[in-house]
């Protein structure tokens, strides 16, 4: 192992990641109300309802981000596996758009997309589903939208590469051996593009429990997630020790729903398996 | 005789304009071993393919003991299938996919516990079940993927080349673990391989199969002894290929090779073939075919013929000598340590042989 080779990386971590991050959560501890001990911000904390309740509106977002991710990413994922190499490229590239177009300039168009006078709710009026203009935008329902379309490349991208590794003699042996073409999927393919499957929610949890600028641009007062919470407190009480606590407050959650997810599934055995 | 193995009756297979299969008629009998011996292209894994369900013919008919299977779906088929890579699911245990077939069947759990034991223990893997396909070696996985193949009985068994990825020394052993299991178990096998030697050792019936057709159907020594056509004789390897023209007739009929060098004919299998005029094709095993040098006597061998030494390979048993002609033509044969020193490239030797073991060829081509 050249240790060297990792230096450049591992220095501009520290340097830009790691030590400005400790000292911000150093200084939650640090400065809190004058007298009440280490963990006065965190007490703070835990005793504001509205901000408890801005922690779990970021979980219920990212959770339902995550369903709706990964009940259209599968599919995807596996018309695009089953596709030749060759013509996926195309298709492909149509999925990784939200990665290399300007986040703001998308937000926007699905402002107008699903505004009072877009053209979802024209649709919806005019087949007569609806009577008066749905509420679309600045809802939970926008928010996921926007979650969505960030988080589909990043499901679809570990799950199509997991799926491509599947040798698919494997699902024509289940058949020989007697299964039928769904009971060969459910036993063969499904559990072995798992791993892909779960790399990407993990991705897409991560990315949208952290997001700011799709709920701020597209969420209405009720997705008072924890990041708009974070901002407001230091902006307006300009009182970064409490937004720093908020934030550490933020990363045990997160870590809290990875453990889970790793105790449930097995993120470790998934990742080290070497097939 | 009514068939209850497997009857490919003139099944095509083709892919856009190209020809893999053409018309293949195939006949396996319950309990045999039936080898398909070919070169890659030659459309042998395509016929086992169609014979498990996961191609589907262009054309003609696929019967199993009796039954129409041609558009039987593969889950329903109830054949066994041995990949050339094994194909076993890295994500269960060795026990686990034995026992697979057995739950798909919906077996209870005890009963499919002690008949997938059971065949572990016919691989001889037992204690081994547990591990999972990436922990087992080569020859192991094999085993496993064979175990698989035969736990749930079935009516026939497919093996596509499954001991390409083997070293010879396992290769060999596995051959004798498969032939043990057919005998023991009784099974049905059609066998895809294009190792001519594996073929020769495992099969009771041996098709040689040719751009989609079968160019001959016989047993191991009939193949071997006597090939009907110069693909065959040629693909089963050492053996001398000789051409020439017919002349004279009768007794004092000759195959000429070139100028003056003449093979005689007299007592040759010559299946009508033999007419003044007309192109031979002679086949003879280099190992029929003795070296020596230009004074020892060649005593019994009617053919002798004298050409210069070109290459000489040590076999262990004997150096494999080629030998150029006055023709032209190249022809190897063998000399055994005791005969003396090996003859040297550039040296002039004899070649000879009896006419009973040179076989007329088919005239192909």
């Amino acid at each position: 192992m050249r240790i060297g080779m990792i230096l450049p990386s591992v220095l501009l971590l520290v340097l830009v990641i790691y030590i400005p991050l400790a000292l911000l959560l150093l200084r939650s501890f640090t400065e809190g109300t004058d007298g009440a001990g280490l963990l006065s911000n965190y007490r703070d904390l835990l005793a504001s309802e509205p901000i408890l309740r801005s922690y779990l509106t970021s979980l219920r977002l990212a959770f339902a981000t995550v369903v709706f991710v990964t009940l259209l990413g599968y599919p995807l994922a596996y018309w695009l596996a089953e596709m030749r190499a060759r013509f996926s490229a195309g298709p492909m590239l149509l999925v990784t758009v939200p990665f290399w177009t300007s986040l703001t300039v998308s937000i926007f168009a699905f402002q107008l997309v699903l505004g009072r006078d877009g053209p979802i709710n024209r649709f919806l009026l005019a087949t007569g589903i609806v009577e008066e203009p749905a509420k679309l935008l600045f809802t939970s329902f926008s928010v996921v939208v926007g979650f969505v379309y960030i988080g589909l490349p990043l499901m679809v991208l570990p799950l199509y590469a997991a799926m491509r590794n599947i040798d698919r003699s494997l699902c024509l042996a289940a058949e020989s051996l007697g299964a039928t073409p769904s009971q060969a999927f459910r036993s063969v393919f499904l559990p072995l593009s798992l791993p892909g499957a779960v790399a990407g929610m993990t991705l897409v949890f991560i990315t949208t429990v952290g997001y700011f600028i799709v709920p701020q641009l597209l969420g209405g007062k009720r997705e008072n997630i924890k990041n708009k919470y974070i901002l407001w407190t230091v902006r307006t009480g300009n009182d970064v020790p409490f937004a720093a606590a908020q934030t550490l407050g933020l990363l045990l959650v997160v870590v809290v729903v990875l453990a889970a997810v790793d105790r449930l599934v097995g993120l470790k055995r998934f990742w080290s398996r070497d097939i | 005789m009514k068939n209850d193995g497997l009857e490919f009756v003139g099944v095509t297979k083709s892919y856009g304009d190209q020809q893999v299969l053409n018309s293949l008629h195939l006949k396996v009998q319950r309990g045999e071993f039936l080898t398909l011996l070919g070169p890659s292209g030659s459309g042998k894994t395509t016929t086992l393919m169609i014979a498990a369900g996961l191609t589907e013919p262009s054309g003609g008919h696929v019967t199993l003991q009796g039954r129409d299977i041609t558009h039987v779906p593969p889950h329903k088929r109830n054949i066994g299938v041995v990949f050339q890579n094994y194909a076993l699911f890295p994500h269960r245990t060795a026990l686990e996919n034995i026992a697979y077939p057995l739950k798909v069947r919906g077996i209870s759990r005890e009963a499919m516990r002690r008949q997938a034991e059971e065949a572990l223990g016919l691989v001889q893997l037992k204690g081994l079940g547990g591990r999972y396909p990436r922990e087992l070696s080569g020859g192991q996985q094999q085993r496993v993927a064979l175990a698989r193949a035969l736990v749930f009985e079935p009516s026939l068994v497919l093996m596509d080349e499954p001991l390409g990825a083997l070293d010879k020394k396992l290769r060999l052993e596995m051959q004798i673990e498969i032939k043990r299991l057919h005998e023991e178990l009784a099974l049905t096998i059609l066998y895809v391989t294009h190792d001519q030697e594996e073929a020769l050792a495992m099969s009771d019936s041996i098709a040689v199969m040719r751009d989609g057709g079968i160019e001959q159907l016989d047993t191991p020594t009939v193949i071997y002894e006597h090939p009907k056509t110069e693909f065959v004789a040629t693909f089963l390897g050492d053996t001398n290929i000789l051409r020439g023209v017919v002349a004279g007739e009768g007794p004092t009929a000759q195959m000429m090779l070139g100028d003056g060098e003449g093979l005689p004919m007299v007592g040759i299998e010559s299946h009508g073939l033999l007419k003044a005029g007309s192109a031979a094709t002679a086949a003879v095993h280099c190992y029929k075919v003795l070296i020596s040098s230009l004074d020892a006597p060649t005593s019994g061998r009617a053919i002798v013929v004298t050409g210069v030494v070109e290459e000489t390979i040590y076999r262990g048993m004997w150096w494999l000598i080629g030998i150029r002609l006055a023709s032209g033509q190249t022809i190897r044969g063998i000399r055994g340590e005791e005969q003396g020193a090996v003859p040297r490239a550039g040296e002039r030797v004899v070649a000879s042989w009896t006419v009973g073991d040179m076989k007329l060829l088919g005239m192909r081509d």
